[in-house]
């Protein structure tokens, strides 16, 4: 046991609050000449809901293939040897390290007509670079880390028994993955989930080269905020931040405490 | 059923676990498998069970060979040392697992857990989750789920282990008369020579992945040969690691 209970419960409370709440605090302190009416002005044109729809839903989106792609990634990684492994090991976390302009223009560059995967999907009639697709392309890209690295931990932690008993009692493949490998992994998987939306919702630098930017379809909240401070609408852009704030922070909420029921049913023998 | 082992031998990287064992365990028969840590007791039992495929030999349930047989169509009973119950179900439906797997109607499942709910005396704790249970209570729970779809064969790794000394006692009683009602071919896996002669029919005293000598317990207690002999002295044991 660390000594000092006193002591690291009040630093811990000055360390959350100088790095997390104050900078947090500043943006309502920059609420006070707002009135009631101009915040829901300033947050209901339909631009503005436009770009909550936006960034809400490719989030949304993206947060759910990151888990699925993620689970299986992470599946792959760290139940099965075989040639790359480190390779992909080490790849998973680059949307971590990279300047997020660096990916942008890299996923601008790869999904438009004239890049390799923009080529065939526009010829199918299916562009992704400039459309709110390409939005979700980026912000799965950059959340991936996120949910491998955190199913991962839970797949390493998932007693090899729990299969072995299913296949044992006459369940296939199949069954043993449906019944009790997804269940159990589940906590984990939204936890993932939960990690790469909250990435999503704030993510900037990478989405704004491939989403196009035009107004009332492929702008993120983000993006609005940040136009609405150089044409110094402050009001405009500190009521979307709030609203942004609490909204993710509600959603956020939710989904840890979904979590936290799901591990309370089965807490860890 | 009757289990026969043929020249089965098993390697973990460099080292040989299984070298070469010849068993028969007689139809009906509850059988431990004794024998320090490391020995290849508990690979032994994996391999019976398919969850090990050998490297050479064979394994023959009545006769055929099941070698080759994935585990999930042997129909054994397998009960783990950490129990492994799914955390996510309730103890009904853990027993039920076997037989909901295999798509059995919905009153047939619920009379036959009921049944063995009644077995291992746990009737009000259908509907609690393995955490919200005892140690004892949660190995009788692994061994309904385990009879649950009549196996030809129960296997038992280790499965007093983590209990303490009464409730494992109380146990290995319960076992006892549990297999004398089933009659299904039963074997133990333990590191405890009490536990192996006071339980088995048969007791296979294994070393160093080969079998040292079978016989019944009295056999045993008689033992002339010297690794039994340093294994049923107590005061012998620190020099057992040595061995």
């Amino acid at each position: 046991m660390i000594p000092g209970r006193a002591l690291s419960i009040a630093l811990t409370l000055i360390g959350v609050i100088v790095v997390v709440l104050l900078p947090i605090a500043a943006i309502f302190t920059a609420m006070s000449g707002v009135t009631p009416v101009s915040f829901w002005a300033a947050i209901s044109t339909p631009r503005d809901l436009a770009a909550f729809r936006l960034t809400f839903g490719a989030s949304f989106t993206a947060a759910l293939i990151d888990a699925v792609l993620g689970f299986l990634i992470a599946w792959v990684t760290v139940r099965y040897r075989f040639f790359g492994r480190d390779l992909i090991n080490a790849a998973i976390d680059l949307p971590f390290a990279l300047p997020p302009p660096v990916s942008g223009i890299a996923l601008a560059t790869l999904y438009s007509t004239g890049g390799w995967i923009g080529a065939i999907t526009s010829k199918l009639g299916v562009p992704i670079a400039y459309t709110g697709a390409g939005v979700v392309v980026a912000l799965a890209f950059v959340g991936i880390p996120f949910a491998v690295r955190t199913l991962q931990q839970a797949i390493e932690a998932l007693p090899r028994e729990f299969e072995e008993a299913s296949a044992v009692l006459g369940a296939g493949g199949a069954a043993t993955f449906a019944r009790v490998v997804v269940p159990l992994l589940l906590p984990a998987c939204l936890a993932g989930f939960a990690m790469s939306f909250a990435r999503g919702l704030g993510e900037y630098g990478s989405v704004i080269f491939i989403a196009g930017n035009k107004p009332n379809v492929t702008e993120i909240v983000p993006l609005v905020i940040v136009s609405k401070l150089e044409q110094y609408d402050y009001v405009g852009a500190t009521s979307l931040a709030i609203t942004m704030l609490v909204v993710s922070f509600i959603l956020l909420l939710a989904v840890n405490a979904l979590r936290r029921r799901l591990i309370e049913r089965q807490v860890a023998q | 059923m009757t289990i026969q082992l043929s020249g089965v031998r098993k390697q973990f990287g460099a080292s040989v676990v299984v070298d070469g064992v010849d068993l028969r365990i007689p139809s009906g028969k509850l059988v431990a498998l004794l024998g320090p840590s490391g020995c290849g007791k508990t690979t032994l039992l994996r391999i019976i069970a398919g969850l090990e495929r050998p490297d050479a030999g064979a394994v023959l349930t009545d006769g055929a060979d099941v070698t080759a047989t994935p585990v999930r169509s042997r129909n054994t009973g397998f009960v783990f040392q950490s129990y492994a119950l799914f955390p996510h179900m309730t103890v009904f439906e853990n027993i039920a697992y076997g037989l909901s797997v295999r798509r059995r109607p919905k009153d047939e499942i619920a009379r036959r857990v009921d049944e063995l709910l009644a077995l291992i005396q746990l009737q009000p704790f259908a509907q609690r989750r393995p955490h919200q249970l005892s140690g004892g209570q949660r190995q009788r729970v692994s061994l309904a789920r385990a009879l649950a779809s009549e196996p030809g064969v129960l296997l038992l790794d280790e499965p007093f282990a983590a209990l303490d000394a009464t409730v494992r006692r109380g146990l290995r009683r319960w076992l006892r008369r549990l297999h004398q009602v089933t009659q299904v071919t039963t074997v133990l896996v333990t590191h405890d020579i009490d536990e192996a002669l006071d339980v088995a029919d048969l007791v296979v005293v294994m070393n160093h992945g080969v079998i040292e000598q079978t016989g019944t317990p009295a056999e045993i207690r008689e033992s002339t040969n010297p690794f039994v002999r340093a294994f049923l002295d107590p005061y012998a044991l620190p020099i057992l690691e040595a061995i």
